[in-house]
């Protein structure tokens, strides 16, 4: 792992949820490029329209009377909104909010001349259209001015689990989530028993190509907060070292203190938390959007602690989770890939695809006929560190556009 | 204060390299002439009030508390770590009193010696500085644990003056420390609106070091990222977000005497008025974080990007809402953001007076990735109590640790402030 906190996956467990419930926060961003900022959600993505059927549309002028029109109408599903504002000093941001005054989302930095837009999906009920100058906050006179009704019946936001593709693609993660926890359970039962009966290179053998199996899928693992630190926590995460659990305190009895005592009461605990794991893995509520995220975040953990050398900082086993992470990761895009396509971005999906196949290969080269299937960490080269950092750089980045194109 | 202070004027030198007994020589006519030339002074603006003024504005040296604590934070910083050559305090304390003239020199804006002075000699001041102006330049120096005591070694034979919270953090959780960018035995915060100012002071200290002290580390600061006055407006840090939104204004006297100065009761008196620093080089994870969406974003740092409003609020002045739930029940700022773990306004938050700066040293040559992120400082009253506890509930928990590595770390006491005729932390190595 790389650090204590359950994980921007996990996370997004629980914001897509949110959003769903609070009306989606999804936004497309289409902006126009002289337009101020959105802090509207949509990061890089841009150009791309609303899942199913095209959205509404809504012109709003913002000006010294508040804005115009100041009552507006229209149909729950996805909405987009253009605010421009002509002349006005006066007032420079346009803000939608919900009945209970949270910004749904918001232009600001409207000098006049400029326009900018942004899109939600928005579910049947009373909210507010605020035409405001930033500066002046609810000391504004015109604070709370326009009113937005939105009629009809509650609409399912694109990426929830009712589109098809992405139905199918979380049915399928799924199944690679039980595969790997029931490896990872199953294979701790040798390392465990190996552990016991002091088989010091037994033990060794085993513990990298174990471990390759919680990395595909670590981030389902982190989404579990307090499984993921006490399963992987390295010495430098723990507060306190004296609590510190998990693969890499074995690794450094076994690796440093070259033997396996003192590893039973770390080995028992361990096949008490993969086991729970196991089964909380089988009950795990996943979201598409974990989906491409968490391939990012496997990517980051890559980028930012197994090319560097510092996951398996004992053992120098870290091109085997590096493995375990690139494969981890592009399980969960390929799965993503027939959502993808239907939504025109095959071009997307070419790209990663080939930037894959590049890491892919990088690694390849470090592949040795040994128990652990790869060369140490000491044999990468610098020349390859710095490259293997850049490919992963270079895939990450269409990478991250994945959870966007998928969800709007 | 104490005997050694009622004699600034230095013994003859022994050992003393010839630029610091010129300066000295100098800092002794100067003290006879009431500071009126200020050795040799070249056209230094100082505390000019007219149109365009600001970076002609001097801060004072003197004062109760060393400036660059509580002074409202300058654009650029040149951190400076320096390690003892020495075993002999009388050395040290020499230094203290060269440093402390050169100082009262530098932030007046004025050179600390000839710019060009006879033939076949090198010139006493560097001359970068020449003909800028003071730039509100701040010099504020500070001593390192291992000033005093090095494996159980009193070194200099001053153990006994260390602060009882003067001591090593100890491994604190996320810590990725590299030695080469860690801890000294000294430290010298030099704070200016123009970076060559700020360089040419440190630099220009370290050449009067030489001998009795070397440099261990630098850190460029390039960009303000805390704000530690209400005059100033909140900057932003490299991760795009407003920084320091609710940091301890220098203006809230009541806060200031409970967290950042060391009060009365510290037994150590040349401590007191004084506050301790605590300096981190935190690496930010710039790719990684770039291609993080920006709902990820806000919710890792618990405030929106561009308003620096907290989440579920408008403004960024809005107070942070620890309670608020959306409509879901799920609360607004997540239990891991930033923004809550690190809030000063919490019931168990830790507040510090905090002075960072953005930083960048080019790419990291093992990855080829950006090497940038926050030159993190902090001022307290114990550094234990205050920055390690934040830290040991940050370091484990943050959201934030996902796209950021700890990568140095240094803690200085940092004496109180220095009277006119007096020099750093003389109180120190005042005769029991």
């Amino acid at each position: 792992m790389q650090h204590l906190t359950p994980s921007r996956t996990g996370r997004l467990v629980a914001l897509v949820a949110a959003g769903a419930l609070a009306t989606g926060l999804a936004a497309c961003g289409d902006d126009d490029p002289k337009a101020g900022e959105t802090t509207v959600a949509g990061g890089a993505s841009t150009t791309t329209t609303a899942g199913s059927g095209s959205a509404q549309q809504v012109a709003i002028e913002i000006g010294d009377g508040g804005c115009t029109p100041g009552t507006v109408s229209v149909k729950a599903g996805d909405v987009t909104f253009t605010a421009r504002n002509p002349s006005s000093s006066e007032v420079d941001e346009f803000e939608v909010k919900n009945a209970d005054g949270i910004i749904l989302g918001e232009k600001e930095n409207l000098a006049p001349g400029l326009s900018g837009s942004f899109s939600l999906t928005l579910q049947p009920g009373e909210y507010v259209l605020n035409c405001i100058l930033a500066a002046n906050g609810e000391d504004d006179p015109n604070y709370d001015k326009g009113k937005l009704t939105v009629t009809g019946g509650k609409v399912s936001t694109p990426g929830s689990p009712d589109d098809p593709e992405l139905a199918k693609a979380v049915e399928e993660y799924k199944a690679y989530v039980a595969k790997e926890t029931a490896a990872l359970v199953a294979g701790t039962k040798p390392f465990v028993a190996a552990l016991r009966a002091g088989k010091l290179q037994q033990a060794k053998d085993q513990f990298g190509p174990l471990r390759m199996h919680y990395e595909r899928i670590e981030p389902i693992a982190e989404s579990f907060g307090d499984l993921d630190p006490d399963i992987d926590a390295r010495i430098n995460d723990v507060a306190d070292r004296s609590t510190w659990t998990g693969f890499h305190r074995i690794e450094q009895i076994l690796w440093k203190g070259r033997t396996t005592k003192g590893t039973a009461r770390y080995a028992t605990k361990l096949q008490k938390d993969i086991a729970a794991l196991n089964a909380r893995a089988k009950k795990v509520d996943i979201q598409p959007a974990q989906l491409a995220n968490g391939a990012l975040g496997l990517l980051d953990e890559v980028a930012n602690s197994k090319i560097t050398g510092e996951e398996d900082r004992y053992s120098h086993t870290d091109l085997a989770d590096f493995q375990g992470n690139l494969e981890g990761s592009r399980k969960a895009f390929e799965l993503l890939v027939p959502a993808l396509e239907k939504r025109g971005e095959g071009e997307l999906v070419k790209t990663i695809t080939a930037r894959f196949d590049d890491v892919q290969k990088g690694l390849d080269a470090y592949k040795r006929d040994t128990p652990l299937g790869f060369a140490l960490y000491d044999e990468l080269t610098d020349a390859d560190r710095k490259r293997f950092s850049q490919q992963i750089d270079a895939l990450a980045e269409p990478l991250s556009l994945v959870a966007g194109k998928v969800l709007h | 204060m104490s005997d050694a202070a009622a004699s600034p004027t230095p013994e003859p030198a022994r050992r003393r390299g010839v630029t610091r007994r010129r300066l000295l020589g100098a800092a002794g006519a100067v003290g006879a002439a009431g500071l009126a030339g200020g050795g040799y002074a070249v056209g230094a603006a100082v505390a000019d009030d007219g149109p365009g003024a600001r970076h002609g504005a001097t801060v004072p040296f003197h004062g109760e508390h060393q400036a660059g604590i509580a002074t409202p934070a300058q654009d650029r910083l040149v951190f400076a770590a320096f390690d003892l050559l020495t075993e002999d305090v009388a050395q040290v304390r020499e230094l203290l009193q060269i440093w402390t003239h050169a100082a009262e020199q530098l932030t007046a804006g004025r050179a600390v010696g000839t710019l060009a002075g006879n033939d076949g000699e090198p010139p006493e001041d560097t001359g970068e500085a020449h003909e800028l102006p003071a730039s509100r330049l701040t010099l504020t120096f500070g001593f390192g644990p291992s000033f005093f005591v090095v494996d159980g070694e009193d070194r200099l034979g001053l153990a006994r003056r260390r602060p009882e919270p003067l001591r090593p953090l100890g491994p604190l959780p996320g810590d990725q420390l590299d030695p080469a960018r860690s801890d000294g035995d000294l430290c010298v915060q030099a704070c200016s609106d123009d970076p060559q100012v700020a360089f040419h002071a440190v630099r220009n200290l370290a050449r009067l070091g030489r001998g009795v002290v070397v440099l261990r580390w630098t850190q460029l600061g390039f960009g303000r990222t805390s704000t530690t006055s209400r005059s100033q407006a909140t900057p932003r840090n490299l991760m795009g977000f407003k920084d320091g939104t609710n940091n301890i204004r220098a203006e809230d006297a009541g806060k200031m005497a409970r967290h950042v100065w060391v009060g009365a009761d510290e037994p150590q008196r040349w401590m007191r008025g004084g506050s301790y620093l605590v300096a981190r080089r935190i690496r930010m994870l710039i790719e990684s974080w770039d291609r993080a969406a920006i709902d990820e974003q806000e919710r890792v740092i618990g405030r929106r990007k561009v308003s620096g409003a907290p989440l579920g609020r408008e403004h960024e002045l809005d107070a942070v809402d620890l309670r608020a739930a959306g409509a879901d029940g799920r609360p607004l700022i997540d239990v891991d953001a930033h923004v809550r773990l690190a809030s000063q306004d919490a019931k168990d938050g830790i507040p510090l007076l905090r002075r960072g700066y953005s930083f960048t040293d080019g790419i990291e040559p093992r990855t080829g990735q950006l090497d940038a992120g926050l030159f993190f400082i902090a001022y307290q009253r114990d550094p234990h109590r205050q920055f390690a506890a934040l830290q040991r509930r940050l370091g484990t928990t943050d959201a934030l640790n996902e796209y950021i590595k700890h990568v140095g770390s240094g803690l200085f006491a940092v004496p109180g402030g220095v009277r006119p005729g007096g020099w750093i932390a003389e109180g120190l190595f005042a005769r029991a």
